[in-house]
């Protein structure tokens, strides 16, 4: 497919168009489903990136920032403030997923391993720069706080603690986000997709 | 099961402020609590947030929501910053294997303080402002209209999509998938349940897109009315005008203690 070569304005408009616009509450609906169906499963995972990787993959990355910023502030609405400075670890995630698509590596299993692991390691250092700047080390909400103490008496060190609990907790549960996603958006059907802007991404097959 | 916002309906003087005036509120007093060097003074914004509770009629909810945030965090920053701040001269207690230091319990006092005032004035507006008239004040302070309508959108499709969940999930057990059992059956279970109802979302995605587009969503150049209308009473003004001047207050004080003291 032969495009023109767009500025930085022109992209970033043509992925906000009406269809995006619908797409991103029905991706920041995905987001919050995934984290309620893996309560109801009773796994021990967030699992509330699905819609801001498929968001990334249909419409762009700045669509899927802004996914990531909404479903953090309608999870602040509905349960806890806590969730607020953490947007920003989503709109990172939003966007380096986004770009990293665009870049091609969806298109076979290694560039989806290392989109995981560069996003893993994005929302490591990010949500971990949080914890320790706005919350001086634990939230207290989470499981993943218990850990931090624990390895916090072990090594007598706030900083490596913090990164230590957070990057066991992220590379698991953002592996298998990545792992469906990836599954849903082989099975989205062509037709489907064609009315996207980048579509032509990560349709390997035929 | 479904719960789209933390909006309790109440006549209250509080419900009744312009949504604007709020959000002033947030940043005013949070900003004020971050800014000044004595922790004392965010626990005062505390109690006097305490009191509007009151006014809103929303004591009991208001304080089972700050203790239910303030006890976990202690412990946890007592137990991080207490033992193990890098910054601990003084020591208060010694417990053998680690001790507390008077620093690490300040710095632990400070951030819990800062972190009430914010998630406090938060919680309040949340909890009084009807979704709807706040969308409709930020498009008149000049958001955009998409904007607005994103923010809606997600809050009213979220529940549509967890009702077709729970009717996907029957389906599925109908069929025989396990949603219960070991890790890895509750696991396997997750594609099935998933998969339809991102399916399904995406062509309702799909129709939403055209019907709006039908409204004429995408017409630029003219001026959108709302639905929800919003007034900014005297009152409000009056509130306002002295929330920035507490905030401008503050903000002096705590730099002629910070540096000229």
């Amino acid at each position: 497919m032969a495009k023109q070569k767009m500025s930085f304005t022109q992209g970033l408009k043509a992925q906000f168009s009406t269809k995006s616009l619908v797409l991103i509450p029905i991706a920041v609906g995905i987001n919050l489903i995934g984290g309620t169906l893996a309560a109801t499963l009773k796994l021990p995972l967030f699992l509330d990136m699905i819609g801001t990787i498929l968001s990334a993959a249909l419409a762009g990355p700045w669509v899927a920032a802004l996914v990531g910023l909404l479903t953090n502030l309608f999870l602040a609405l509905v349960s806890n403030p806590v969730y607020v400075p953490y947007s920003l670890v989503s709109i990172a995630c939003g966007l380096l997923t986004g770009y990293m698509i665009r870049a091609g590596l969806f298109k076979k299993i290694p560039g989806l391993i290392v989109t995981w692991l560069s996003v893993t390691l994005v929302s490591v250092i990010v949500s971990s720069t949080i914890t320790i700047f706005v919350f001086g080390g634990a939230t207290g909400a989470t499981g993943s706080s218990v850990l931090t103490a624990g390895l916090i008496a072990a090594t007598q060190d706030i900083v490596k603690s913090v990164f230590a609990s957070s990057f066991i907790e992220n590379l698991i549960d953002r592996g298998i986000a990545f792992a469906i996603a990836y599954i849903l958006l082989k099975r989205i059907p062509k037709r489907f997709l064609s009315q996207y802007t980048i579509q032509s991404n990560f349709d390997d097959e035929d | 099961m479904a719960k789209t916002s933390n909006y309790i309906p109440q006549d209250s003087p509080i419900d009744r402020m312009h949504p604007m005036v709020k959000i002033y509120a947030i940043f005013c007093l949070g900003l004020s609590a971050l800014l000044f060097p004595y922790f004392l003074f965010s626990y005062a914004i505390v109690i006097v947030l305490f009191i509007v509770a009151g006014i809103a009629k929303l004591l009991k909810r208001f304080s089972k929501f700050i203790i239910g945030f303030t006890i976990p965090i202690t412990i946890m920053l007592m137990f991080i910053q207490g033992l193990y701040s890098p910054k601990n001269e003084t020591i208060l207690m010694d417990f053998g294997f680690a001790r507390l230091g008077l620093e690490g319990v300040v710095i632990a006092l400070n951030i819990i303080g800062t972190l009430l005032v914010f998630l406090g004035t938060f919680y309040l507006m949340t909890t009084t402002t009807y979704t709807g008239k706040l969308v409709a004040a930020l498009v008149q302070s000049g958001m955009s209209v998409k904007v607005g309508y994103l923010i809606l959108a997600s809050l009213n499709v979220v529940p549509q999509m967890q009702r077709r969940m729970s009717i996907i999930k029957e389906a599925q057990v109908a069929r025989g998938v396990e949603t219960e059992g070991g890790l890895l059956a509750r696991f396997k279970a997750f594609i099935p349940l998933l998969g339809p109802v991102v399916m399904s979302s995406l062509t309702d995605a799909q129709e939403r897109g055209m019907t709006l587009e039908t409204r004429g969503f995408a017409v630029t150049g003219i001026k959108p009315t709302t639905y929800v209308q919003v007034n900014e009473s005297p009152s409000d003004k009056l509130i306002k005008a002295i929330l920035i001047l507490f905030f401008l207050a503050s903000a002096g004080s705590s730099l002629v203690l910070r540096f000229v003291l």
